[in-house]
């Protein structure tokens, strides 16, 4: 449901939908060091096109968060410690079904993530 | 033939406004299909070796997903299990096995970025993946757009 127009727009989110992902994430990020090979997950963007997508270093990033080692995970990527904040804080507080956010609100975050990305990479 | 539910069209207008399959669900859906396609590719590989065994894996795929998604039902064997399918965003019907290889080639897409085409439904207002969009498709479950045959 979008209610408001334009700018202001907003999208109903389902709040259980991201908790279960959140808690999906979490979990992932806990095992994950226990599984054989390596940590990382390869980013499909950058091996065919050589350019970094918002999401890399996310897996490093979060693996590093729910490990309390915040200083590798702010390097890997610093919306990973973003992303298990909001993960801890869905999960350990009661919140409503929905929640209302703004249209602009996930582009936006994607779009500054790439920013840092290519910043990172020397491209900006 | 019979009507596969065309389920609620409740003043949204001209689409599908009936509820959503949860991410949950669709992931757990999305985690059978990938071990049955894992499974079946790995003894495809011993068969026929890595190079001819990739190969062939990639069209069981196309054929896994474009018949079955594209069936009466929209139901692969993990969307059945978790009792969700595939339908037209606007007419709740099939979409036929043209769109449903359109959209495993739209999952291709969703995964470029890191999957960020699957988690996409997390924001969406429709509940739509990247390539449920590409597609005109929505995941619904079969409580409300229930299923008379498999595959049908």
């Amino acid at each position: 449901m979008r209610t408001g127009s334009g700018m202001l727009a907003t999208a109903r989110i389902d709040l259980h939908d991201l908790r279960m992902a959140a808690s999906v994430m979490l979990a992932g990020a806990v095992i994950l060091p226990l599984l054989p090979g390596p940590d990382g997950v390869p980013c499909p963007l950058r091996s065919l096109t050589g350019i970094p997508c918002p999401l890399c270093g996310m897996t490093t990033s979060v693996t590093a968060a729910v490990h309390f080692d915040p200083l590798r995970a702010l390097a890997a990527n610093p919306a990973g410690v973003l992303a298990v904040a909001v993960a801890v804080w869905l999960l350990v507080f009661r919140h409503p079904r929905t929640a209302d956010v703004p249209v602009w609100a996930v582009p936006a975050a994607l779009a500054l993530m790439e920013i840092w990305q290519l910043t990172r990479a020397g491209v900006l | 033939m019979s009507d596969f539910g065309s389920g609620v069209d409740g003043g949204g207008g001209n689409v599908q406004s009936g509820p959503r399959a949860s991410f949950g669900i669709r992931f757990v859906a999305l985690l059978i299909d990938v071990v049955l396609l894992a499974v079946v590719g790995f003894v495809v590989r011993l068969i026929l070796g890595n190079a001819l065994g990739s190969a062939v894996n990639l069209l069981v795929g196309l054929a896994y997903y474009g018949y079955l998604e594209g069936s009466p039902s929209g139901q692969t064997v993990g969307k059945r299990a978790m009792s969700i399918r595939v339908i037209d965003f606007t007419s709740g019907g099939p979409i036929g096995p043209g769109r449903a290889l359109i959209r495993y080639l739209g999952r291709i897409l969703s995964s470029i970025p890191c999957l960020l085409g699957y988690f996409w439904m997390l924001w969406d207002k429709d509940k739509q993946t990247w390539h449920d969009k590409i597609a005109t498709t929505v995941v619904v479950p079969t409580s409300a757009y229930p299923v008379a045959a498999w595959p049908g």
